[in-house]
């Protein structure tokens, strides 16, 4: 599963109060959204697309479910 | 396991890859071979919470490719990526130190952190006594540090991944006001009480919180830890740092530490861990010492580490 720099704005931008089961995941989009908040920049918003798909890539299925209950609710 | 000098040392001339927790004394004894070590004198061993500066609680990890490194604040932000693609780094730190500073503060930017899994606890000392220090103990050149970082990285088996678990039984107190502070920091003067800027010291006394227990920070699901250290001239001291743009709470009151550990544990369908290691406080305010926690033997620590600095959990490793 890759997220598209769309999904990830959306995420990031997100103003619901997103729960992940994923330790990794819930302390990554957390440093991330942070960041985005404070620069919301394309080079950002490039960074931290990276950084998901690398974690997506990563730890494969289990993610991704996470990412996709988390987001669907 | 805990085990005494003597037994430590047969182990470490088996070349086996060691994770060591014991005294500063004894660490400092220990003959050079491929383990890394940290000072403290409390334990969970099989028999349940023990003081004791007379054995060591020994890990074998039974990884045959690793890699034991030192850092200090000029390269600790290479610590998640110096590891093995598909590996497990875990990391001692020495208390107080200032490498324990900048990691607490900067850890969850450093490169790859959170891809590769970085677990490990800050070391420290027992508390009623005044002639020790915190270390941490590259075994391999045999140097001491009480100002390095030293972190052992391990290859993963084909087909095998380490996955870091947290054991954390506060949970914030959905009816307490949310705590916003406005910049980062190991103390704070004032915070944000659902948006208002009060003195955080005053708030507390006020509301007569048990400073026992610690706010728990909102990331995303996962409630992080923050312990309070001490509230001296009106600034309210951590042991891990607050950051901005983190909705905290206090955490909810446990009336019986054993029981809510018990009742965590007892949840977990997978107790076989290949590393494990709980707070400090955990262990003071909860009466650990002669109870038993099944399955998560190891160090009773300053800090955890699972990533990021984390305060009164237990962090364990899973081989999956």
């Amino acid at each position: 599963m890759s997220l598209s720099s769309l999904q990830v704005k959306k995420l990031l931008e997100s103003t619901k109060p997103l729960q992940f089961k994923q330790i990794a995941l819930s302390l990554m989009y957390t440093r991330l959204k942070n960041l985005y908040q404070k620069s919301a920049t394309p080079d950002t918003l490039d960074a931290c697309m990276k950084q998901f798909n690398d974690l997506f890539a990563k730890f494969g299925n289990a993610m991704a479910e996470d990412y996709k209950l988390a987001t669907s609710i | 396991m805990l085990l005494d000098f003597n037994k430590t040392s047969e182990l470490i001339a088996s070349g086996k890859l060691l994770h060591i927790a014991g005294t500063e004394a004894l660490l400092r004894k220990l003959p050079k071979g491929n383990w890394i070590g940290g000072s403290t004198e409390y334990f969970i061993g099989e028999g349940g919470g023990v003081v004791t500066d007379s054995e060591l609680s020994v890990l074998v990890l039974d990884f045959p490719e690793f890699k034991i490194l030192s850092y200090d604040c000029g390269n600790i932000s290479n610590i998640a990526s110096d590891g093995y693609g598909n590996g497990l780094t875990v990391a001692v730190i020495p208390f107080n130190s200032a490498v324990h500073t900048e990691y607490a503060r900067e850890a969850p930017g450093y490169a790859d952190m959170f891809i590769k899994p970085v677990v490990g606890w800050i070391s420290g000392l027992n508390l009623g006594k005044s002639d020790q220090t915190p270390i941490a103990v590259n075994g391999i050149t045999g140097e001491v540090f009480t100002d390095k970082a030293v972190a052992l990285s391990a290859l993963m088996p084909e087909g095998k991944r380490a996955d870091i678990k947290v054991i954390n039984i506060f949970a914030q107190d959905e009816s307490s006001p949310i705590i916003r502070f406005s910049s980062e920091g190991f103390a704070a003067e004032k915070c944000l009480v659902d948006g208002k800027e009060v003195s955080f010291a005053d708030y507390i006394a006020e509301n007569s919180i048990d400073t026992a227990l610690p706010l728990v920070g909102d990331y995303a699901g996962l409630g992080v830890n923050v312990s309070i250290k001490s509230i001296e001239n009106g600034i309210v001291n951590f042991y891990a740092p607050v950051f901005a743009d983190i909705d905290y709470r206090f955490a909810v009151k446990i009336p019986d530490y054993e029981a809510a550990f018990a009742a965590k544990i007892n949840e977990i369908e997978n107790k076989d861990n290949i590393f494990a290691c709980n707070c400090i406080l955990n262990f003071l305010y909860g009466n650990l010492e002669g109870k038993k926690l099944d399955g998560f033997f190891g160090a009773i620590t300053f800090g955890e580490i699972a990533w990021q600095l984390l305060n009164q959990t237990l962090v364990y490793v899973t081989i999956e």
